[in-house]
């Protein structure tokens, strides 16, 4: 089977390939999640280093319980809960929160951002200062545009919690835009 | 129109998930001018939100995991081939050098001799499903880690 073909495939048919020990349709899995998982991991850890470790980690995981993977949701939406609690493992070990302000490490970032007058970049250095766990949010609704119900199911929120999580980080970016823009009118 | 102005939530609401507004809500914000600045800034947010440049590994993830999963499992397949040759020219290579000689070796030779050569072979074989066994269980570890 062509390698175009598999990409055609749906999760069920995948996932039967790959137990079957076929490595280009467990490739093709990873190539049609690793989106996902780039958004969790990049979001909540800061360090280069950790975010290849754990997408490895993520995936190698996936294999070993592939087998008991029995389609109660999505194929995507289960690995990124393994991404999401996988990474929230991370945190703990290093003790650190995704409710509290970013790492220092983001900071340099943040600033290189604000650098530049253009919106996109003002708004990147901007979400770069939200909580973790808010711009996970915000990634997963505007960049995968998952609906609230999917975003509860990978981070294992209350449905209520991810939309009041997502209502106050869109406020905090709305009213931060406002201001920097109301400081450069001055 | 009612007077008062919605919450923010109702706001982001109508730009995100218009449906999810009562009649009234939306009838409010479509005339209010107040609300109609609110819902222009939420929509620019929305826009450029969903612009911003996704995040995304810069390595081959798909090539790393084959990668670890094929070396977690090549190994047993290759030590008991290795293994078996070893033990089979240790066994004909003796015979053969000593095929005139063997006839007679063996048919003199007493019961307790031919006990203790099974006895031999047969550590030799439960030491190296020892090793075989040892080598599995190393790689699932490393594989669940």
């Amino acid at each position: 089977m062509s390698q175009q073909l598999k990409h055609t495939l749906t999760d069920r048919q995948l996932v039967d390939l790959a137990l079957g020990g076929d490595m280009h349709a467990f490739r093709c899995l990873v190539e049609n999640t690793e989106r996902l998982v780039a958004q969790i991991v990049g979001k909540l850890i800061q360090a280069e280093e950790d975010r290849k470790d754990i997408a490895q980690d993520v995936y190698l995981k996936v294999f070993r319980n592939l087998k008991g993977f029995k389609f109660q949701s999505k194929l995507s939406t289960w690995v990124g809960q393994i991404a999401y609690n996988a990474c929230l493992n991370r945190l703990k070990k290093q003790q650190l929160t995704i409710y509290g302000p970013p790492e220092r490490a983001a900071e340099d970032e943040t600033d290189r951002l604000l650098l530049q007058k253009e919106l996109k970049g003002l708004l990147a250095a901007e979400l770069a200062r939200l909580p973790p766990i808010y711009q996970t949010l915000i990634g997963l609704y505007h960049h995968e545009e998952l609906s609230y119900l999917e975003i509860a199911a990978i981070t294992g929120l209350p449905e209520g919690t991810v939309k009041s999580y997502l209502f106050r980080a869109r406020k905090q970016l709305k009213d931060s835009m406002l201001s920097i823009y109301k400081k450069e009118k001055l | 129109m009612s007077r008062t102005h919605p919450s923010e939530e109702v706001l982001q609401q109508f730009v995100l998930e218009a449906v999810t507004c009562s009649a009234e809500e939306i009838s409010h914000i479509e005339s209010c001018p107040e609300c109609q600045s609110a819902v222009a800034t939420y929509k620019v947010l929305a826009g450029e939100l969903a612009g911003l440049a996704a995040p995304a590994f810069d390595f081959d993830l798909a090539a790393a995991v084959i990668g670890q999963l094929e070396e977690a499992a090549a190994p047993p397949a290759k030590t008991p081939k290795g293994t078996i040759v070893l033990i089979a020219a240790f066994i004909v290579i003796p015979l053969w050098l000593f095929r005139k000689s063997a006839y007679f070796v063996f048919t003199d030779m007493s019961a307790v001799f031919y006990w203790l050569v099974f006895a031999a072979a047969g550590i030799v074989v439960g030491v190296f499903l020892l090793r075989l066994y040892k080598r599995y269980q190393q790689i699932i570890n490393l594989i669940n880690e």
